[in-house]
């Protein structure tokens, strides 16, 4: 049996059950179907209904409600012809007004035609509580259609034809987005005439345009929910009333919103933009430059040349296209972007990708002269790059330091100069922007930033301190600045100079106050040296002068050491009660603290027994005090760095900490991981591991993984390598821990982090301690072992002869011999492609993940892990490597690498999805 | 950049003076109290252009990679903007309704 005649035999089964049924049966089943909106179930059962009972009112209502459900049906879908035919059958079966509710009159009246509802109208007597409703509907009607011939059929004073010339000439206004004017032309409509909604409605539209949203707001709280344009204004009320702009979904997807075309068009520029990301897809490059232009005339109308220039240069910083893609691009874009423009955008690719950086900075540096006509502009412009490059060749001294020398090959690219060579670009690069742009500040804090460590440059950063000295004459900073390289260089007298210029600038700056108080004490200590006491003490009265309660305890140390230093054997009867009381205890404790280790340092003055009869004090004036854990807080903490020029060459905390070991008696396990994270110094680690060591002996300690975390980063701290003894491995606490706790232990490496340097340091801020507990020797490392506590003066002993060395040694040729093995190999793999065992997916698998592992790309960002491809393109002997394992990946369809290798071989993980040969 | 310049509707030529000024302007419209997460984007926007030298270098040096996909950053420029309205007729609002005329 066909389905056709299978359902004709249901429909007569059915049909032949409803005969069987009452009215009110059928009628509830009707209702029901009218609910669950299947208006054609519910005209059939009415008919059989009306057929079997006769037509009824309740009837009659019921399938005039379930013709107007099927007609609108049929109008959402587009069928205008079949609803119009069921718009005949409405009509028939009109019920008595009576019956109808105020939705049935809308529902009938949105559709008639205009003499269909002036019909309607005429047939309600005058006093039907339908009468208003329906004469708003005919305004709504006429105003829509803009056809006022029906009311002929009105009598003249009839409420309808009153206004009607009056609405007839707003209609024009309306229609010409004239709202105003309309507005105006609408006054004489009274609140009581059906035309009023209309009036309120380009109220509403006025207020819009005047962006007054608080009374818009108001006006559309009065708006009729009846009147046909209600829809827009409540789409403005949920706009205004979102926090944000309302989402706009996939234009395909969903209907534009009633109010739509009273916005700029962010659906236009929303399917525009999936356009263009199609394109880029495709590597269409003529289509790409129009579908460009287009987004940027559609996103900011204002300047779209500058917005194209974004976009591309967009699409270059996300790897979405190349160097080589713009240049191609430029004859197709030459209407829409001037070409100067177009060569500023290149020059800007050239100076992040062209390893000639200087050339690079040279050839933009003339461009930038060429194509700026304001030249302080133009030289502030000049300035801007130089520094642009000088933190390019600073990152990439600071990955070298931090990777080792492979860096070059993989990550940073071989400019060919030594480390002591880059330096020095750099530093020209700065002093090449400070004086295009003496104004800019940034160049002089990072010129103090990077050039503080080399002795050379002590000359290059005064005469820049002193330029911005001249540049910015209020400002105390190059003058404190200025005073600590006069003090590293011994020239007293012009610190002490340029201290009084910055005392001048700045009167009341604590840290120029304080700095100038701190150059009489170093005066007091220079004058001592040189016997002229009665200077000593006069210095420091002057230091006095100024009041700093940092100094305070410094120069009460200093005027005590020498009054002792003339008599060294009073320094047996010292003790706390010497020390004056103005002070509070701690900075008592830290005086005595001092005076110690100044005795301490001079045995060829001070007798040892009498040194050690300090300590003794030391340690009983500490006990005795009795301080809580804040109070030794305090008591251990260093002095400013500032004050180094007169302080002993240990922290205050060494000597504190000799003289009372039990220090840390109060402190619990918490406290005392944050106390030691916060006073650590490389002189004090002996006593942080002695109580860390301590501590850890006891069982019951709930903080041990963290101690025992601390305590093996301390042990690799530790300046005296010969004496670490390694009880524990990172992996091994890393194996004991909870989740929770890895976070804490992940937490407190970075912090122990900001501590450390080289390998240790990248260790700690990565989490990952692989690279410190398993030597790595494979193809790619150079054997080059990077030392825990290495510093950029040690990294400065490197010269070029030693790179070249490592360049052409044994090991790179080797490098190229397996790039041509694999090469060579290429084909066979793709020939055998379908012989490949799931075991030899596994190890081709697993040398890509070892590729990665090698190059220390792991947990890497897309930028680094891109940069580390690109290097390894560049270079002929690791080219073939890539390529080949790229390619035999892709033969043999392996898709689930980690994101790193992903990167690595294809250029981003969607290539690799697809397994698209990159090469 | 660009974002900043949609979102105070400003053309990239303009002067310490314009951006004060149109900020002062977008910042009386959308208060902090009626509109908090606009006012917050409008105050990112001014804070990220109101030094000159900011601006010249995201207009001359060049640009990095951000975290954003490509997408989200464009979309991110396409919903920048400060709604601007416009004057339409009666004509196409009906049109508009018609449409969303639906059972």
């Amino acid at each position: 049996m066909s389905k056709k005649q299978k359902k004709d035999k249901k429909d007569k089964k059915d049909r032949k059950s409803l005969q069987h049924l009452s009215i009110e049966q059928l009628l509830d089943q009707a209702r029901n179907f009218l609910e669950n909106g299947k208006a054609r179930e519910a005209i059939d059962i009415l008919k059989v209904a009306e057929k079997k009972f006769g037509a009824s009112d309740p009837l009659r209502l019921l399938l005039f409600r379930a013709y107007r459900m099927r007609e609108r049906q049929l109008r959402s879908k587009g069928m205008i012809q079949e609803a119009n035919v069921v718009r005949k059958n409405l009509t028939a079966v009109l019920p008595p007004v009576k019956l109808l509710s105020e939705s049935d009159v809308i529902g009938y009246l949105s559709h008639a035609s205009l003499e269909e509802a002036v019909r309607f109208y005429q047939s309600l007597r005058k006093d039907d509580p339908l009468c208003g409703l329906v004469e708003r509907q005919l305004a709504y009607r006429l105003m829509a259609s803009d056809d006022w011939h029906p009311l002929e059929h009105l009598p003249p004073d009839h409420p309808l034809r009153q206004d009607a010339g009056i609405v007839r000439t707003a209609v024009d206004s309306m229609n010409e987005g004239n709202w105003e004017t309309a507005l105006q032309e609408l006054k004489p409509v009274s609140r009581r005439s059906p035309y009023a909604p209309l009036r309120l409605f380009c109220k509403a539209m006025t207020l819009f345009l005047a962006e007054n949203d608080d009374e818009l707001l108001q006006v559309v709280a009065r708006m009729p929910s009846d009147f046909p344009l209600n829809p827009i204004l409540v789409d403005i009320r949920n706009r205004l009333q979102g926090t944000t702009p309302p989402k706009t979904q996939a234009p395909a997807a969903r209907p534009l919103s009633p109010s739509a075309a009273l916005w700029e068009n962010q659906a236009r520029a929303e399917q525009i933009l999936e356009e263009m990301l199609r394109i880029l897809d495709r590597d269409q490059l003529r289509s790409l430059s129009i579908s460009v232009a287009n987004f940027a005339r559609t996103i900011y109308p204002a300047d779209p040349t500058f917005a194209i220039l974004y976009i591309l240069e967009t699409l270059w910083a996300e790897k979405a296209i190349d160097s080589g893609d713009i240049h191609d691009m430029r004859p197709l874009l030459t209407a829409a972007v001037p070409g100067s423009d177009l060569d500023i955008l290149e020059a800007k690719i050239h100076l992040e990708e062209d390893p000639r950086l200087q050339a690079a900075i040279e050839s933009y540096c003339k461009l930038l002269e060429r194509t700026i006509p304001d030249p302080i502009r133009c030289k502030r412009i000049q300035a801007m790059v130089c520094m642009f490059g000088a933190r390019k060749l600073q990152e990439e001294i600071e990955l070298l330091d931090q990777y080792g020398r492979k860096a070059l090959f993989f990550i940073v690219p071989n400019r060919g100069f030594t480390m002591e060579e880059m330096h020095q670009h750099m530093t020209q690069l700065i002093l090449q922007s400070i004086e295009l742009d003496p104004y800019h500040r940034n160049a002089y804090s990072f010129l103090l930033e990077t050039c503080k460590t080399a002795k050379a440059n002590k000359d290059i950063l005064e005469k820049a301190l002193l330029t911005m000295a001249d540049t910015f004459p209020d400002d105390p900073y190059p003058c404190l600045e200025l005073s600590n390289l006069y003090y590293r260089k011994n020239a007293f007298r012009k610190a002490e100079k340029i201290l009084d210029e910055a005392v001048r600038r700045a009167p009341h700056d604590r840290r120029v106050i304080e700095r100038r108080a701190l150059s009489f004490v170093i005066a007091a200590c220079k004058n001592f040296n040189r016997s002229n006491a009665d200077l000593v003490f006069r210095d420091l009265e002057k230091a006095e002068t100024f009041g700093s309660r940092e100094l305070a305890p410094l120069i009460v140390a200093k005027r005590m050491l020498f009054h002792l230093l003339n008599k060294p054997d009073r320094l047996k009867d010292l003790s706390l009660e010497d020390i004056p009381e103005k002070l509070s205890l701690v900075d008592r404790l830290r005086v005595l603290g001092l005076l110690y280790q100044e005795a301490g340092e001079r045995t060829d003055l001070f007798k040892k027994k009498h040194v050690q009869k300090v300590q003794k004090c030391l340690k009983h004036a500490i006990e005795k005090a009795d301080l809580d854990p804040d109070a030794i807080v305090n008591l251990l903490s260093p002095f400013p760095s500032v004050y180094q020029p007169v302080l002993p060459e240990q922290p205050i905390a060494h000597a504190l900490l000799c003289a009372h070991k039990n220090i840390w008696q109060g402190f619990s396990n918490e406290k005392l991981i944050d106390t030691f994270l916060f006073l650590f110094h490389p002189d004090i680690i002996g006593f942080l591991i002695g109580e860390l060591e301590q501590r850890l002996r006891k069982n019951d300690n709930p903080q041990s993984l963290q101690m025992r975390f601390f305590l093996l980063t301390l042990n690799y701290m530790d300046p005296m390598p010969s004496f670490r003894i390694l009880k524990d491995r990172y992996q091994d606490i890393l194996r004991e821990v909870s989740d929770t706790d890895r976070r804490e232990l992940q937490h407190l490496a970075r912090r122990l982090g900001a501590h450390a340097k080289g390998l240790l340091k990248q260790c700690l801020m990565n989490f990952n301690f692989e690279p410190l507990e398993r030597p790595i020797s494979s193809l790619f490392d150079f054997q080059h072992h990077e030392s825990l506590f290495d510093d950029d003066d040690d990294d400065d002993d490197l010269e070029e002869e030693d790179f070249l060395d490592e360049f052409k040694d044994e090991e790179y040729e080797e490098l190229k011999k397996i790039g041509e093995l694999l090469n060579e190999l290429r084909p066979l793999f793709k020939e055998h492609a379908d012989q490949m065992s799931e075991k030899d997916r596994d190890e081709l698998k697993q040398t890509c993940e070892c590729f990665v592992d090698e190059l220390d790309l792991n947990g890497k960002s897309h930028h680094v892990i891109l940069s580390a491809r690109r290097r390894l393109q560049e270079n002929d002997n690791t080219r073939p490597i890539l390529e080949s394992l790229a390619h035999l990946v892709q033969v043999a369809e392996i898709t689930d690498l980690s994101r790193e290798a992903k990167i690595l071989l294809f250029g981003s993980e969607s290539n690799a999805a697809q397994l698209k040969f990159p090469f | 950049m660009l974002i900043h310049w949609i979102r105070l509707g400003l053309s990239p030529d303009a002067e310490d003076e314009d951006i004060r000024n149109r900020y002062l302007e977008l910042v009386r419209k959308y208060s902090p109290e009626k509109h908090p997460e606009r006012f917050k984007e409008i105050t990112a926007s001014y804070e990220a252009i109101k030094d000159m030298r900011t601006r010249l270098e995201a207009r001359y040096l060049p640009m990095k990679a951000s975290r954003q996909d490509l997408k989200t950053r464009f979309l991110e420029l396409i919903k920048a903007h400060d709604n601007s309205r416009k004057r339409v007729g009666l004509r196409q609002l009906l049109q508009g309704c018609e449409r969303e005329d639906t059972p």
